[in-house]
């Protein structure tokens, strides 16, 4: 082993700069190796997506139900054709319609679940009452509940409630979720309790409490929850099946075919438009997210 | 704090209430009186699809090929003889516009070129319609258009005349003004679709195609801005058709339109759209007609002329609540079109009863099978039951262990007592354990084997069927001996008349079934795969795919679809099984067949002469039930929803046979007279579309079924007994493991025991 | 006060609906006659149950510490990296894509005469000294599990990622940055430093891990449908089937059970873990 008094200061601050360095390479190249790994299969879309039936047809015919060969796939299609898509944006106005649907009820969600979600998350993390640990218990419990057994009492519920077929019977159950206020919660655990202390002693208001010190400290958390709430209820499938019948108020989502293989063309072209914007919105939204939160901070 | 939290316990309990004890009790509302009913207007002989209507309330009909007959104000009505008829034979019109003092103008195209100039130039493109104009009078003159702004050989579709009797056309993206004496053409606006109808209100014209509506200066010569309203309305109800007409009241200029979903009135310069009618309680709903015209009446009653010769007048009926009070639901899976216009019937029967039909996977979205009959649950299990389900694809046995459906055999006993059914289809529907029938297909399909008499005879099973194959290969050892494309298509083709045959009295599987079915498929299979090289496999794949299956056409149609395959597979193929699925058409489709070989297949070195019979399977005597309806127990309305069931089971439904779409194979119907009728040559409803009529009107039943062949087809129908019913577990998992043994990955045994795995783990559930 | 319209909204959205499903599993579906425990005597003598029961929790056995273990090293390695916000985003992608698509996709890949196995053929027939590979038919054998976690673990390694990057950014910088200068390795700098931190997000990412297992029913049954093969018939095939035979009796029974386990593990995992 080399004592240290032998090497120069110089060189050694050299070498642990390139160690540095040589770490923080190492990991980039293990994370977009494994960022490549989990787009790759989502390559076959865009192909996909171009690729007329025929050919579909005929590199997917093993899968069809033909006995010999292995299916293959071109990331390229040879015969490339806008078709899908001209269908899609051209021919199908509901599209358009189904597409802001989307956006509309998407967005009504979170912001629904920061209004609502937001307070219930603090409650939970900054005051210590009774019952608070069954009751937190009780909200994730009912988050990991199985949406197929929640149909029918919700549908009951909604029933009741003169929701049912309109909008807000996707959009109220999913703004009152659990599960945003549990992601959000443990954004605020992780603030001092200390600080939260001192800031009542100091004769803060709970409210001020909560905007001044609780949304800037536990923004990583929303910002979580938002994220992964947003791509969630972009791709909402299950409630608005069940809970709206009017075809005309459902979300993209419901858009997508039934997988055939002759279908599959136009499934890959729709994945294309959906996906197209929920990235734009996803870069968009992230930035905005965290000016507000900054900016609520100062202000609040 | 501990009163604090009692307050906001308090709170809580008070919000919950509210919320509850103001939604939960349903108030008896009362409804107001006065909706539009229509009824019937007779027509002068002759088959009519279109209407003028006249500011006076008069109107001129017209058929592309019927003469114009002018109808007044009072009723009367008398023809004009333009010699529309005449031309019938040389002309095929495809546009006509009229106006109000009966001026007309003409789009057609030869039906034989006789003049060779003009050949020559419709064959370079520089003319495609040819166009005359009639005039009040009767004289008749050639149209070209011409002009700066109209480009050769664009089409011109839609004519209107304005009230001054000025022609304005529309092709698929211009509107024009067109001198009818010169033929000279002026483009006025571009359009983005073809403009369907154009209105005229004072100097303004308003031509509206399936997305927007322009409005026009005619006497500025300018476009003035649009109507957002309007074009959102027109893009979202277009389908079907949409009529529009200019009424006025006092003092404001309103325009009616008409659609599936209703009749709808626009103040003229507003932005509110309100509908008037509703589709689905007047004749605008109906989806076999589509509305061609509307005429505005001083009474304010409508006119609505609909294609097939139909029209009625709307009016409103002070006495009639606003909207029925009573609703009977009928629920189906997939849309049903026969189903659809027994709702409409029903409905016209019963003025006030509204029937909501609905479906529960419908057109191109990502609702599964699965997906639909759980939201159907949570309504059976929520108490929203509706009162007429179609069980198609649903398991029957399930929902009536369940008490979700009412018994028949009440409803269906006078039928079975006086003959009017087929007694065995009925009771074949008979569930074991209760031993009650609680459900009744209106339609059925028989297994049906074609080919030549050497390979087989008689009622074949499985094994017949095998055997024949063998004949067949021997003979042609190249080329496909079923028409099958891929392992499931086999299946698909013998699943069901084995199917019945697997589950025991106690509904455990008989895996020795089982195995001898998937073992005789697979030789089925191997014998089919051995007239072909891999290359020449793929060949006649591609080549049917692409020739017999498009896009929307699913494999399974085709290959179960008797008369179709027959008819465009044999030769190419040696033995077809199949069903027959349609009472007319099947069996004339036979026939065109065996003619047809006779006639000109030599070639095909036929030995022996093409026949055809039942096919048993393992089985025997199965039928395919198809539209099966049962009621509901707890529906709401037990008595109409009774009769609704005698509506379907009437003679008029069941001849209707043909509205089942989007299948359009929906089956022979269970009910004896019908069917006969249907197979009637002389039964002029049905004897136009396979037979052929020569000028003097005489039928000439070319490839009628004959006497024989009809009885054969009647005891066919007596002797089924076996009911088929697609979409249960145990077929689902007999198919996927299939496709796997035929394809070699299992043994006929290792498959039998894998759906028998599967199965044990559906039965402990 | 901050509870109080987040929590009204759940009394009526879930905890009532909830109560009504626990009331229903004491009720006889169809003639709502109360038959005591009757329903939860069904379901625990069921063999059905038996076998979803041990597959679900094989499943969770394996996927969620798979799923937390490759998310946190990841997110360890990511967090102080420049193209953290990219590479995330690109991870959250599968999550993006309308189930129905990514299943399309998979049954490509996947099916036994799939890409997957056109590949794994070619190359085994290139290089003679692998051996000889037979085709897998990975949807009706023991692969089946293999492929469900594997499925799970791409569409979910993104999610998990972001949520512990939320809890590490919540760890105070100082502290790391002092026991540098103190000279504690990165060994100790996890051990003692970032691991007690990170404890509550534990709980976190776990919970919503079991959560995403429960999720991710929807794709598994899409491409396996109601009666996969035995390895991968979970408790959701159970529920919803039990749900088409309109047997919302024993559904009920089991989802009461379900809970009652979920609610103690939570309640004893959040004890020991804050």
């Amino acid at each position: 082993m080399r004592s240290r008094a032998t090497v120069p200061a110089w060189v050694v601050r050299l070498y642990g700069r390139w160690r540095k360095k040589r770490t923080a390479w190492f990991a980039t190249g293990i994370c977009v190796a494994v960022a490549v790994l989990i787009c790759a299969p989502l390559l076959m879309i865009p192909g996909g997506s171009l690729m007329d039936g025929a050919e579909m047809r005929q590199i997917l015919s093993p899968i069809l139900g033909d006995g010999r060969g292995f299916a293959a796939w071109h990331l390229i299609p040879v015969y490339p054709t806008i078709g899908h898509f001209y269908r899609l944006l051209i021919e199908s106005p509901a599209f358009y319609q189904l597409f802001w649907n989307t956006v509309g009820m998407t967005a009504a969600i979170l912001l629904g679940q920061l209004v609502v979600g937001l307070p219930s998350a603090w409650a939970f993390a900054a005051f210590r009452f009774r019952g608070r640990d069954f009751l937190f218990g009780l909200y994730v419990v009912l988050m990991l509940l199985p949406f197929q057994v929640m149909l029918l009492p919700q549908y009951i519920v909604l029933q009741k409630l003169h929701l049912y077929n309109h909008p807000a019977a996707v959009i109220l159950p999913a703004v009152f979720s659990t599960f945003p206020v549990f992601i959000m919660y443990r954004g605020f655990t992780q603030i001092d309790a200390e600080i939260l202390e001192a800031a009542r002693l100091d004769g803060a208001g709970e409210l001020q409490i909560f905007f001044r010190i609780g949304l800037p400290l536990g923004r990583m958390g929303i910002q979580a929850a938002m994220v992964l709430s947003f791509l969630e209820y972009w791709n909402l499938v299950e409630q608005p099946m069940a809970f709206l019948e009017e075809q005309a108020t459902w979300p993209l989502s419901l858009y997508l075919p039934q997988i055939t293989i002759s279908q599959a063309g136009f499934a890959f072209a729709v994945a294309v438009m959906v996906l197209i914007p929920a990235l734009f919105v996803f870069a968009l939204g992230q930035d905005a997210l965290e000016e507000g939160i900054a900016y609520i901070g100062v202000k609040g | 704090m501990k009163k604090k939290v009692r307050v906001l316990l308090f709170i809580m309990v008070c919000v919950m209430c509210a919320a509850f004890s103001g939604c939960g009790g349903s108030q008896e509302e009362e409804i107001p009186m006065g909706r539009y009913a229509d009824r019937e207007v007779k027509l002068p002989p002759g088959t009519f699809d279109y209407m003028h209507p006249c500011p006076d309330g008069s109107y001129y009909l017209y058929g592309l090929d019927t003469e114009l007959t002018y109808v007044d104000a009072q009723g009367g009505s008398k023809a004009k003889d333009r010699g529309w008829e005449k031309n019938a034979n040389i002309h095929v019109k495809y546009e006509v516009g009229v106006a109000d003092n009966g001026a007309a103008v003409f789009a057609y195209a030869p039906r034989f070129w006789n003049d060779e100039e003009l050949e020559a130039r419709w064959l370079s493109g520089d003319i495609c319609y040819l166009y005359f104009y009639v005039d009040e009078k009767g004289e008749k003159h050639a149209l070209e258009p011409h002009g700066e702004g109209y480009q050769k050989g664009t089409n011109l579709n839609t004519f209107a005349f304005s009230p001054e009797g000025e022609l304005y056309a529309a092709s698929d993206h211009a509107v024009y003004r067109v001198n009818v004496e010169t033929g000279e053409v002026e483009s006025l606006f571009a359009t983005e679709k073809q403009v369907k109808s154009m209105v005229f209100m004072g100097d303004v014209m308003l031509a509206a195609d399936d997305g927007k509506a322009y409005f026009y200066d005619r006497a500025e010569g300018k476009l003035l801005d649009g109507n957002g309203a309007l074009d959102v309305f027109l893009s979202s109800h277009s389908s079907g058709g949409l009529v529009m007409a200019l009424g006025d009241r006092e003092n404001e200029q309103i325009l009616y339109m008409g659609c599936r979903t209703g009749l709808y009135r626009y103040i003229w310069g507003g932005s509110v759209i309100e509908q008037i009618a509703d589709g689905q309680m007047t004749a605008l709903g109906d989806t076999q007609r589509s509305p061609r015209a509307l005429q505005v009446l001083d009474n304010g009653a409508f006119r609505v002329m609909f294609s097939g010769n139909y029209m009625v007048e709307m009016y409103y009926d002070e006495t009639l609540p606003a909207r029925p009070a009573k609703e009977l639901t009928v629920y189906s899976l997939e849309e049903n079109g026969w189903i659809r216009y027994a709702g409409q019937l029903f409905q016209k029967e019963h003025p006030d009863v509204l029937v909501r039909y609905e479906t529960g996977m419908d057109g191109d979205n990502a609702v599964s099978r699965e997906d639909a009959l759980r939201n159907l649950n949570t309504r059976l299990l929520a108490g929203d039951v509706p009162d007429v389900i179609v069980m198609d694809q649903m398991d029957i046995e399930q929902y009536a262990d369940k008490g979700v459906l009412r018994e028949l055999d009440g409803i269906l006993q006078p039928y079975l007592d006086d003959g009017i059914l087929y007694q065995n289809i009925v009771e074949g529907m008979r569930m074991t354990e209760k031993n009650k029938i609680y459900s009744v297909p209106m339609m059925v399909y028989l297994p049906l084997w074609l080919g030549e008499k050497m390979y087989l005879d008689g009622e074949d099973s499985l094994e017949d069927i095998v055997a024949g194959m063998e004949k067949a290969r021997q003979k042609h050892p190249e080329g496909a001996i079923l028409y099958t494309l891929y392992p499931k298509d086999v299946l698909l083709q013998t699943m069901p008349v084995c199917l019945p045959a697997w589950t025991g009295e106690d509904g455990s599987l008989d895996v020795e079934k089982l195995t001898a079915y998937y073992q005789a498929v697979r030789r089925m299979w191997e014998i089919d795969c051995a007239g072909f090289d891999d290359a020449g496999r793929e060949a006649w794949q591609k080549n049917n795919m692409e020739w017999y299956a498009p896009e929307d056409m699913d494999m399974a149609d085709i290959g179960f679809n008797f008369q179709y395959a027959a008819q465009q597979n044999f030769g190419e193929t040696w033995l077809q099984l199949g069903f027959l699925m349609t009472p007319q058409v099947g069996m004339t489709g036979i026939h065109v067949t065996k003619a047809n070989m006779a006639a000109d297949w030599q070639e095909k070195e036929l030995e022996d002469t093409v026949t055809y019979d039942a096919y048993t399977g393992q089985a025997g005597n199965v039928y395919w039930a198809r539209t099966i309806v049962g009621l509901c127990e707890q529906g709401k309305e037990p008595k109409l929803a009774e009769e609704y069931m005698n509506l379907l089971l009437s003679d008029p439904m069941m001849r209707k046979w043909w509205l089942d779409k989007p299948r359009n194979h929906s089956g022979l119907t269970i009910r004896k007279d019908s069917l006969g009728d249907i197979l009637d040559i002389d039964n002029i409803e049905f004897g136009q579309t396979m037979g052929f009529k020569d000028p003097t009107g005489v039928n000439h039943p070319n490839f009628w079924p004959t006497e024989e062949e009809k009885q054969w087809l009647y005891q066919m129908m007596e002797d089924a007994s076996c009911c088929y019913r697609p979409g249960t577990m145990l077929e689902e998992c007999a198919m996927e493991v299939g496709v796997r043994v035929l394809e070699g990955e299992l043994t006929p045994e290792e498959g039998a025991k894998e759906v028998e795995r599967k199965m044990a783990i559906a039965m402990e559930e | 006060m901050f509870l109080l319209p987040g929590f009204s909204g759940v009394m009526v959205f879930y905890l009532l609906p909830f109560l009504e499903v626990v009331r229903r599993s004491f009720l006889k579906s169809g003639n709502s006659a109360f038959v005591g425990i009757e329903n939860y005597r069904t379901v625990w003598g069921n063999g059905a149950f038996v076998l979803a029961v041990r597959n679900t929790f094989l499943y969770m056995a394996v996927g969620v510490p798979l799923l937390m273990g490759i998310s946190l090293i990841l997110s360890l390695l990511l967090r102080n990296l420049l193209l953290r916000r990219r590479l995330v985003s690109a991870m959250l992608l599968p999550m993006a894509v309308p189930a129905a698509v990514m299943v399309l996709t998979l049954q490509i890949l996947i099916d036994r005469q799939g890409v997957i196995n056109g590949v794994l053929t070619k190359v085994s027939e290139q290089m003679a000294a692998l051996p000889a590979f037979a085709a897998i038919d990975y949807l009706n054998t023991e692969w089946a599990l293999v492929v469900v976690v594997c499925s799970f673990l791409w569409k979910n390694t993104g999610y998990m990622v972001i949520l512990w990057l939320a809890g590490l950014a919540a760890l105070p910088k100082e502290v790391e940055e002092a026991a540098q200068v103190d000279g504690a390795n990165r060994w100790q700098n996890w051990h003692y430093i970032i691991r007690p931190g990170l404890s509550g997000s534990f709980f976190t990412v776990g919970m919503l891990s079991v959560l995403q297992i429960f999720k991710s029913y929807r794709e598994v049954w899409m491409v396996a449908g109601s009666y996969p093969q035995e390895h991968i018939y979970f408790l959701q095939h159970l529920l919803q089937n039990w749900y088409l035979k309109l047997e919302f009796d024993r559904m009920a029974a089991l989802t009461v059970i379900m809970s009652l386990v979920l609610l103690i593990v939570c309640l004893l995992l959040q004890k020991r873990l804050e």
